[in-house]
């Protein structure tokens, strides 16, 4: 189908207007379509997404306390961050913890970290190095029993590693 | 900061040797973190950013991967070395005009750490064509390893906390700086465009955000950062950029059975301009190279090479033209000083001399 307005151009966009309840729709090709003011379809960024899942979450949508909710962190509230599109600390997911997963899941599709955890995501306040350093130390053990093929040894040896990150990710979650 | 020795030699990801050079000029990817239990970078005092900057030195320091960084403090540089550092994308707009920006530069611009950006950290790595594997094995190992000294914000659901949502997750961000100037020419990147834009990636001008596709640059990077792996990013990533990659090739293709001595017109006329001009300003200096790089792509440009046409993309920008003069120049100025160091880049081959 050739765009409605230059004949020439494929026309990839359809528009559908409604006006004094008659609905009329075009056929544009992608520059015609810019011209005409079409904006809507402008390339999606994740900061328009963003955008539009602050205004989708009007304030009226939200329970008041939500709205005037502090984070215990940094003091932000709620309607900071709707203005900002920008959270003050890293309290602040768990303070709006509701309405944050409802735009995560816009922006994102998702609500699942599924990617890496930093090494340390464990020993936050200790500064405890000791485990994370005997972790390297196994790990460098498995690589060279695995290179001189002794593999009773690198099994156990994974399977300490395994328990250390364990004990690790459990001291975190405490 | 040896500025005159920083600028006299060109970043190592500009060299051309990667894959698909011909198209693709880098592949980078940054990693945004923060440290837990300090106020995110907009919404911290300066005492906090001070900290910020104290527990990443430190933490460099015992960096196997990073023991010859430079760091420059922006604060205490001129607007001059800041547009530098942007025109050779190691800094962005947002850190230069932070209060306690600092940057820290790897060995031949490999990698780097903005410090005090929108998040605490944005470690970035760059390579040579298309190679996500080498730019991300490479950052995931400075990441790991500063993580050990790093309390980093994480939640073991939403992943890496960052200032703005749009980073939440793995707060990884791959992004393939490509040149697709037959597209153009044969009037299929707004369908390209779009089409990228339906599969979950952005693609924005050679400055990132906001910027203009000057010269047929452009960089493709993905949104989604949560709910998908490091790996799928940048598979996914990679996969669309070759099937760009693709169209591309073929548009050159075609142009060159059906429109053979036009399109060598004008590259030969972006060629004679570039090497003759007295005055060229710095849009009309990306649009010529831009063509003469498609020349040296498709073979008909023999004697300059893609390392040349890359390192100038950068060299010819404003900062650049005017630390090489050594003096701050007015507008008209630049234009004849540029158009001498493209000139004299182009007119000797291999050996740099500007």
């Amino acid at each position: 189908m050739l765009c409605d307005v230059c004949q020439k151009e494929e026309a990839t966009i359809f528009y559908k207007e409604m006006v004094n309840n008659k609905y009329s729709e075009m056929h544009l090709c992608e520059k015609c379509a810019y011209e005409q003011g079409v904006k809507k379809f402008q390339l999606p960024s994740a900061i328009t997404n963003l955008l539009s899942a602050l205004t989708e979450l009007s304030p009226e949508a939200l329970p008041r306390q939500m709205v005037e909710k502090k984070c215990p962190g940094c003091n932000s509230t709620y309607s900071d961050f709707r203005e900002r599109g920008k959270l003050g600390c890293s309290q602040c997911y768990q303070a709006f913890n509701e309405p944050l997963a409802d735009i995560l899941r816009k922006i994102h599709g998702n609500i699942q970290h599924i990617g890496k955890s930093p090494l340390k995501v464990a020993v936050t306040q200790t500064q405890d190095m000791t485990k994370i350093k005997e972790i390297e130390a196994l790990r460098k053990a498995l690589d060279e029993a695995v290179k001189r093929e002794e593999y009773e040894e690198a099994a156990n040896l994974r399977d300490k590693i395994r328990d250390l990150e364990k004990e690790i990710k459990a001291e975190g979650e405490r | 900061m040896d500025l005159k020795k920083f600028i006299d030699t060109p970043a190592q990801w500009l060299n051309s040797s990667g894959n698909h050079s011909n198209i693709v000029i880098s592949t980078r990817v940054r990693l945004a973190r923060n440290i837990e239990g300090i106020p995110f970078a907009h919404c911290a005092k300066e005492s906090d950013l001070d900290k910020v900057i104290f527990q990443i030195k430190e933490a460099i320091k015992n960096n196997s991967y990073l023991t010859n960084v430079t760091m420059v403090e922006l604060n205490k540089v001129n607007d001059l070395v800041k547009q530098l550092l942007m025109e050779r994308h190691l800094i962005s707009r947002e850190l230069a005009e932070s209060k306690k920006g600092v940057v820290f530069i790897g060995d031949k611009e490999i990698m780097n750490i903005m410090v005090n950006e929108e998040d605490h950290l944005r470690i970035q790595t760059f390579a040579s064509g298309l190679d996500s594997r080498t730019t991300w094995e490479m950052i995931n190992k400075i990441d790991d390893e500063l993580s050990k000294y790093l309390n980093y914000a994480y939640s073991s659901n939403w992943g890496y906390l960052t200032a703005c949502p749009t980073n939440v997750g793995t707060g990884m961000r791959t992004s393939v700086m490509i040149h697709l100037p037959a597209l153009n020419i044969t009037n299929q990147i707004r369908k390209i465009l779009h089409a990228i834009s339906q599969v979950g990636l952005a693609i924005r001008g050679l400055y990132g955000e906001g910027t203009e596709a000057l010269g047929n640059f452009f960089q493709i990077s993905n949104q989604v950062t949560l709910g998908r792996n490091e790996q799928e990013i940048t598979d996914n990533t990679e996969k669309i950029t070759n099937q760009i990659i693709g169209h591309e090739e073929k548009a050159r293709e075609i142009l060159m059975k059906n429109n053979r001595i036009q399109l060598e017109d004008q590259i030969m006329r972006a060629y004679a301009t570039l090497t003759h001009a007295r005055v060229i300003g710095s849009k009309e200096a990306l649009e010529l190279l831009s063509l003469v790089r498609l020349g040296v792509g498709i073979g008909l440009i023999k004697d300059i090479s893609l390392k040349i046409i890359n390192e100038l993309l950068v060299i010819s920008q404003p900062a650049h033209v005017q630390l090489f003069s050594g003096e701050i120049l007015s507008s008209p100025a630049r234009d004849v000083k540029r158009a001498l160091i493209i000139q004299k880049n182009l007119t000797r081959g291999e050996e740099r001399n500007v």
